[in-house]
C-alpha cells in the first residue's frame, strides 16, 4: 500500500483554513447585526468570529493530519484499490476493465506545492470519478501511464 | 436527409413570432419609461407609434427564425448510424452509432395526438442529456424510427458476432451479447422475427386500480399545496370545520389563535392534505399508466402507456444494468409487486420520470416470472445483517424521538399556551418494531451470476446486479458502524440516476464479511468477463 506525499497535508490544511475563514465571516456578520445585544452581555463583537475561526482551523488541521495518516492506495492485480476517510472509512475497488479514461490534474495550489492528482473515470453512477490527490508530478504521471496500460491490457477482448 | 413534420414549421413560426413580437413591447415600454424619468423628457405618443412599426417587424423576424429552425433541421437513419444536423446560426451535426443507442422514446401530449404527431427522443449512455430530440414527426414516422433503429442494430450486432475481431470495444463491449446462458438461444430465435412483437404483459383494470391505490407520487402533495390557494376560502373553511371538534381555532385569524389550537389545526389538516394528495396521485397514476403494454421485439422491450398523453419506449434488454423489484408495504399486503429496469441511457431530469417501469404493477408471482424471463433474476433467501445492526437502528430512532422532544420542550418554554410538548413521547413505543422491521427487510444474496440486495420496509427494493455489470465496489463504514464492526457495501453500476433510485447497497453487514464480499465481487466480475468472452468467440 502506498501513502500520499506528506505535503498534501498543507493543501488540506489550507482547504480547512478557507472553510474556517468563510464560516468566521458568516458568524461575524451575524455578530455585527446583534452588536448591541452582545455588548450588553459583555462580549466583544469579533470574539465569536475569532473563536469559530480558531476552532475551524483546529478541526481542519486535525482532519488533514488524520486523513493523511490513513490514506492508502495500491495497484492490485485486477483493480485500483483505495482506502481513506476519517469519520466514514471508504474503501474503493476500481477494476481496471472499468476505467474509461485517466487524468492528471494540477490546481494552482497543487502547482505551488509541487503536487499533482490523478483522476480515474468510470461509467458508474456513483463514484464515477475517483481521485488520488497529493502525488508528486512524476509519480502522478507514472501512475496515469500504469493505469492506462492496465486498462488496455485488461480489455475484455484480450482476456481470453 | 429528412425534415421534421411540417406542423413543426407552423408551430415554431408562431412560437418565435410571438416571442419576437413581445420583445419590442418590453424594451420600448419599459425602456422609454426609464429614459423619460432619467432625461426628464416626455416622449408622448411617439413610443406607441414606433411600437406599431417595430413590433410587427420583430414578429416577422421571429417567425422567420422559427421557420428557419425547422428548415435547418434534417435527420437521416443510415445503415449503422442516426445522423442529424440542426441550428440556424450555430450548427450541430451529430452521428449516433445505432449500437450505442440505449433508449428510443416516443411521447405525445394531447395536441400531438390531435395532430397525429409525436416527439422522439434518442438516448445513449454518453452526455448529460437527450442525445437527439425530434420534435415533432408524424406518429407513423416515429414508430418507423423506433422499429428500424431496433432492427438495424440487431442486424449489425449479428454481423459483428459472426466476425468477432471487428467488435468495437468499450465499457459496453462485454455486454453486447444477450444475457448469459440465453445468448445462443436468443440469437437463433430472433434471427427471423426481430420485427414481430411478442406481448409480455398488458395491465388489467384490477392492476390499474391496485397501482392507483399503492403508488404514491410525492409530486401530488406539491400539486395540492399549490392548488390550495386556488380555492382558499373553501379549503380554509373545510380545514377549520374539521379541526373544530378537537379544539382547533374558531376563525381563520391564525395569529390570534393559541399555540395549542394551532397545533391541533396542523395535526388535523396534515392528514387531510395527505389524503387529498393521495387521491390526486391515484388519478395521475391511473391516467399515466392506462393501457400499459409491454412486449418483446428481438432483444428489445417495447412499452406503451397513457390515457391522455401517450408514451412509448424501447429498452434494449442486453443493455439493462440492474433489475429492481419494488414492493411498497400496501403492494406487499395485496400481493403485488412492480419491476423497474435501469439502463445507462437517461440522464438528469429524464431519469426522474420513472419511465423505465418494465411492469408498473402485477401479481408478485407474475412479476418474478417476467423478471426471470428478462435476465438472471432470482428471488433467493437473504442473508440478514447481524443482530447488532438492529440494535443500532433502535438507538438511532430513539435518539430521533428524544431530539424531537427536546426541541418541543425548548419551544414550550418560549411559546405561551404550548403545553403539549410531551405528546410525541408515544413515538418511543414505535421504536422497537420500527428497528426490527428495518433490520428484517435488509439483506443480500450472492448468487451464481448476480448479487441481490434488498432494503426498505415502506418501499422495499430488491435490486439484482449481474456481476458483469459491476463498475466500482465501495466498502464504507462510519464511526458508528465501526464501533459495532459493521460496514456497508455499495455495488455501483452504470445506471443513469442516483437521485431517485439508490445505488445498490448491502447495508450494515459484518465488517469482515464485507471485506470478503468485496473481494468475491471483484473476482466474479473477472470470471464473468472472461467466460462471456470465451463464449462470444
Amino acid at each position: 500500500m502506498e501513502a500520499l506525499h506528506a505535503r498534501v497535508r498543507i493543501r488540506w490544511v489550507l482547504r480547512g483554513l478557507v472553510g474556517a475563514v468563510l464560516l468566521a465571516v458568516v458568524v461575524t456578520a451575524a455578530a455585527v447585526f446583534f452588536e448591541e445585544r452582545l455588548a450588553d452581555a459583555g462580549v466583544w463583537t469579533f470574539l465569536p468570529g475569532l473563536l469559530v475561526a480558531v476552532l475551524g482551523l483546529l478541526f481542519g488541521t486535525a482532519h488533514a493530519v488524520l486523513l493523511y495518516r490513513d490514506w492508502r492506495f495500491e495497484l492490485q492485480d485486477d483493480a485500483l484499490y483505495l482506502e481513506r476517510g476519517v469519520l466514514t472509512r471508504v474503501e474503493t475497488a476500481v477494476p481496471y476493465v472499468r476505467v474509461q479514461h485517466v487524468d492528471t490534474q494540477r490546481s494552482p495550489v497543487d502547482r505551488s506545492l509541487g503536487l499533482s492528482s490523478v483522476v480515474v473515470y468510470t461509467a458508474g453512477s456513483r463514484g464515477a470519478d475517483v481521485t488520488v490527490p497529493g502525488l508528486t508530478p512524476e509519480r502522478a504521471k507514472r501512475l496515469r501511464n500504469e493505469l492506462r496500460e492496465l486498462a488496455v491490457e485488461s480489455e475484455p477482448e484480450d482476456a481470453v | 436527409m429528412k425534415r421534421l413534420h411540417a406542423v413543426t414549421g407552423v408551430v415554431r413560426a408562431l412560437q418565435y413570432g410571438v416571442n419576437g413580437l413581445s420583445i419590442p413591447f418590453f424594451f420600448l415600454l419599459v425602456g422609454s419609461t426609464g429614459l423619460e424619468a432619467a432625461l426628464g423628457m416626455d416622449f408622448g405618443g411617439s413610443v406607441i407609434d414606433l411600437l406599431f412599426v417595430v413590433a410587427p417587424l420583430f414578429g416577422l423576424l421571429g417567425a422567420g427564425y422559427g421557420v428557419a429552425t425547422y428548415l435547418r433541421f434534417e435527420y437521416e437513419l443510415t445503415e449503422d448510424t442516426f445522423d442529424f444536423a440542426a441550428g440556424v446560426v450555430g450548427r450541430t451535426e451529430r452521428e449516433i452509432p445505432l449500437r450505442r443507442i440505449q433508449n428510443v422514446d416516443i411521447s405525445q401530449n394531447l395536441w400531438h395526438r390531435l395532430l397525429g404527431v409525436a416527439v422522439v427522443r434518442i438516448e445513449t449512455a454518453g452526455g448529460g442529456g437527450t442525445e437527439a430530440e425530434l420534435s415533432v414527426v408524424s406518429l407513423g414516422e416515429a414508430n418507423r424510427l423506433q422499429r428500424e433503429i431496433r432492427e438495424r442494430r440487431d442486424s449489425s450486432r449479428r454481423a459483428t458476432e459472426a466476425e468477432p475481431a471487428a467488435a468495437e470495444t468499450d465499457e459496453e463491449a462485454p455486454a453486447e451479447d444477450a444475457p448469459t446462458g440465453s445468448s445462443t438461444a436468443d440469437g437463433a430465435a430472433t434471427t427471423g422475427d426481430s420485427g414481430v412483437l411478442e406481448p409480455l404483459f398488458t395491465i388489467t383494470p384490477v392492476e390499474l386500480a391496485v397501482l392507483s391505490i399503492t403508488r404514491f407520487r410525492p409530486g401530488a402533495i406539491v400539486l395540492v399545496i399549490i392548488g390550495l390557494p386556488v380555492l382558499p376560502e373553501l379549503a380554509g373553511e373545510f380545514l377549520l370545520a374539521a379541526a373544530d371538534p378537537f379544539g382547533g381555532p374558531e376563525t381563520m385569524d391564525l395569529p390570534g389563535a393559541t399555540a395549542d389550537e394551532l397545533l391541533v389545526l396542523a395535526v388535523v389538516s396534515l392528514p387531510l392534505v395527505l389524503v387529498s394528495s393521495y387521491l390526486v396521485s391515484g388519478v395521475l397514476s391511473a391516467v399515466g399508466y392506462y393501457g400499459f403494454q409491454l412486449a418483446r421485439s428481438g432483444t428489445d422491450l417495447v412499452y406503451e402507456r397513457g390515457l391522455l398523453q401517450r408514451y412509448s419506449g424501447s429498452i434494449p434488454s442486453d443493455k439493462i444494468q440492474t433489475v429492481t423489484l419494488r414492493e411498497s408495504l400496501p403492494m406487499r399486503l395485496l400481493g403485488y409487486a412492480a419491476l423497474d429496469v435501469e439502463t445507462a441511457g437517461y440522464a438528469g431530469q429524464r431519469a426522474e420520470q420513472g419511465s423505465q417501469s418494465a411492469i408498473p404493477v402485477a401479481e408478485r408471482s407474475r412479476v418474478v416470472e417476467l423478471a426471470r424471463d428478462l435476465g438472471e433474476f432470482s428471488d433467493p433467501d437473504f442473508e440478514r445483517p447481524p443482530k447488532r445492526a438492529r440494535r443500532r437502528y433502535g438507538v438511532r430512532y430513539g435518539l430521533v424521538v428524544a431530539g424531537l422532544l427536546a426541541v418541543l420542550y425548548g419551544a414550550s418554554t418560549v411559546v405561551a399556551g404550548f403545553t403539549l410538548w410531551y405528546l410525541p413521547a408515544v413515538l418511543f413505543l414505535l421504536v422497537p418494531p420500527a428497528a426490527h422491521l428495518k433490520w428484517a427487510n435488509r439483506g443480500y444474496h450472492v448468487g451464481d451470476h448476480t448479487v441481490v440486495v434488498r432494503t426498505g420496509f415502506w418501499r422495499r427494493r430488491t435490486q439484482v446486479v449481474p456481476y458483469y455489470r459491476l463498475q466500482t465496489v465501495i466498502r464504507q463504514a462510519s464511526v458508528f458502524q465501526r464501533r459495532l464492526a459493521l460496514a456497508s457495501l455499495v455495488v455501483d453500476t452504470a445506471s443513469s440516476s442516483t437521485l431517485v433510485r439508490a445505488t445498490p447497497t448491502a447495508f450494515d453487514i459484518d465488517a469482515g464479511t464485507a471485506a470478503t464480499l468485496q473481494r468475491t465481487l471483484r473476482d466474479r466480475l473477472h470470471l464473468e468477463l472472461q467466460g462471456r468472452e470465451r463464449r462470444g468467440s
